[in-house]
């Protein structure tokens, strides 16, 4: 009994060493603090009508001379990539944003964990790419709560725009643009060069990003001209509403960059 | 520590007070929840659970839902208003379904059963995840016609649901994506697997005569298209119902002339509680769907090659393959409480 007392006594002294030999001394004790290696960069939809600020409720002319109201202006931007002189790409996980018109300040796309460094382009998706069409419910910006999403025909809605047009046979326009594959897929992904510009991502700066969106371009695309007489109502995918997409995009501009 | 007579009873009954007081909640269930169990002659199912394995509390949040009329623009319908357990989960014997302020629907509501095996959802398969199905008559103004945020909001202000999403999802968050998914769980664990057709593939009866006679028959007449042992293979098909097409059916969703008047290969389960039946119920009889496919069949561009010349039989060949037909009913998962309304 005495020997397993002493015994335990010291092991429990021995355990008792070990640990106190383990406390850092704070003098001796290095401070890393990390480096940030990430940046925020914000990459703003800015919405014109030709040479007009663009705004909801407001009357525009088109080229055809058709006069246009926009109640509704709402759409996806998707898989945000910055492209390095180098050639490499960094690719935004997670990339989705609904820029929604009526909801402040959704036009400017907050892209965090950008890293540090010098970029000399963006892609970008006017859209929800196709694997996320298919892969059942989401959250976020792609929540069917969002109101883009076709019950009927699973998949999202791309650009959804409505309004009135006194020229439109029922004296409004909508267009819910859909569809994700085959030839016409709504989907539009385009790169824009900064050229001569330079994105410079740093963690002690938030550099801004303009892009111009021309509304006007979804009706007067010189490729495709658009009337809402043409067309007021289009809500299931197919080659107008794919056409339709391509105008959108069309109107999509690099602007400049704040740094 | 002395074991004496008294010592052992009072550390008994503080045994028993203590595991006594170890019950979280009054709730026993009868058996304990086994998730879905596939049955070893279907094959995978389609949908994965990616993100939604199966659980008690998913699978009974979702159960809740499915009779919750509030889930209504105006709070008088659920999905098992027209999906009534007692017609195998199809509406009660209309062609078309009525939903708020007695607004009549467009096709003839399905029968939910076997789901997690569907690729695709809906006469015209626009569905393409289970996930998403809820959202059809959810949103259509002819049936449920709420919206999501109402929907969402509704769940929210009702004090029982927050608890029973923490339970099923971990926080009393009630969101779009965690409704659905309990959705998916209640829908995929309606399994229907246990009518005489199921009992003979495993081993535990045999058919009749008559029964086998209807069977060999159904393999060489119907296999191709009610392909067993779900008794679909989810294509889309004309049977030569209409010349011209009021529905447009597949081409709805795929534009393509060529599905002009094209509707989802039904699964024959289950067919004496899920009349009438086709993509309009506007055969209330299998006798009226034999009589179809013999004398019936009309052309057009689109009428499945397999059906250029019907499907004639003689009367014997009929009575057969009805036996069959009748040994494709469970009876089992129309009457199985799990389902029921709680």
């Amino acid at each position: 009994m005495k020997k397993n007392i002493f015994a335990l006594m010291m092991g429990t002294m021995a355990i008792a060493l070990t640990f106190s030999s383990c406390k850092k001394d704070d003098d001796d004790e290095e401070i890393i603090t990390p480096v940030a290696t990430t940046g925020t960069v914000k990459l703003e939809m800015e919405h014109t009508f030709g040479d007009e600020e663009f705004a909801l409720g407001t009357a525009y002319t088109t080229g055809s001379g058709e006069s246009v109201t926009f109640n509704t202006t709402k759409y996806y931007v998707s898989n945000v990539q910055f492209h390095k002189a180098d050639g490499t790409t960094w690719s935004q996980p997670e990339s989705y944003y609904l820029v929604n018109l009526e909801a402040d300040g959704s036009n400017i796309l907050d892209i965090t964990g950008v890293p540090t460094g010098d970029y000399t382009d963006v892609t970008f998706t006017i859209g929800v790419d196709s694997t996320r069409n298919v892969s059942g419910a989401q959250t976020g910006a792609l929540s069917i709560a969002n109101a883009m999403f076709w019950t009927w025909n699973s998949g999202y809605i791309m650009i959804k725009l409505e309004g009135d047009c006194p020229q439109s046979s029922n004296g409004s326009f909508a267009y819910h643009l859909g569809g994700f594959y085959g030839a016409n897929s709504s989907v539009n992904t385009g790169t824009f060069s900064f050229d001569p510009a330079i994105l410079s991502v740093s963690p002690s700066a938030t550099p801004q990003i303009h892009m111009a969106v021309d509304i006007k371009q979804f009706f007067d695309n010189p490729d495709h001209v658009h009337t809402v007489a043409m067309g007021s109502n289009i809500t299931m995918p197919g080659a107008m509403a794919a056409t339709l997409a391509d105008n959108f995009f069309s109107g999509i501009e690099f602007e400049h960059i704040h740094n | 520590m002395n074991f004496t007579g008294k010592n052992i009873l009072f550390w008994c009954m503080l045994l028993v007070v203590v595991s006594g007081c170890q019950k979280e909640n009054d709730e026993v269930p009868q058996a304990s929840f086994q998730g879905l169990v596939v049955p070893s002659y279907f094959p995978p199912t389609h949908y994965q659970f990616i993100n939604n394995p199966i659980t008690e509390s998913g699978f009974e949040l979702g159960r809740k839902l499915f009779y919750d009329k509030q889930l209504s623009v105006n709070n008088t319908i659920s999905c098992g208003s027209c999906h009534a357990q007692v017609h195998g989960f199809a509406d009660h014997g209309v062609p078309l379904s009525f939903g708020i302020y007695g607004r009549e629907g467009k096709r003839n509501a399905p029968p939910i059963f076997n789901m997690a095996w569907h690729p695709t959802y809906m006469w015209d398969g626009g569905i393409t995840h289970i996930e998403v199905m809820p959202l059809a008559p959810l949103l259509d103004t002819l049936e449920m016609g709420e919206t999501v945020a109402n929907i969402l909001e509704k769940l929210q202000n009702d004090p029982s649901y927050p608890p029973l999403f923490e339970k099923a999802f971990g926080s009393t968050e009630i969101n779009d994506q965690r409704m659905l998914r309990a959705f998916a769980q209640f829908m995929s664990m309606i399994v229907s697997n246990n009518s005489k057709y199921d009992q003979v593939k495993r081993g535990e009866t045999t058919f009749t005569a008559i029964e086998q006679q209807g069977y060999v028959l159904f393999q060489a007449k119907c296999n191709s298209c009610h392909t067993e042992p779900l008794f679909t293979d989810f294509s889309y098909r004309n049977n030569g119902l209409d010349t011209e097409f009021a529905d447009l059916g597949r081409n709805r969703i795929t534009q393509d002339p060529a599905d002009l008047g094209k509707f989802k290969v039904p699964s024959l389960r289950n067919l004496e509680f899920t009349y009438p039946y086709m993509h309009d119920g506007r055969f209330s009889t299998i006798n009226k769907v034999l009589d179809h496919y013999e004398e019936g069949v009309v052309a057009s561009a689109s009428l499945d090659p397999l059906l250029s010349s019907g499907i004639p039989l003689t009367d014997e060949e009929r009575a057969a393959i009805k036996a069959f037909l009748y040994t494709l009913n469970d009876f089992t998962y129309i009457g199985d409480q799990r389902f029921a309304e709680p």
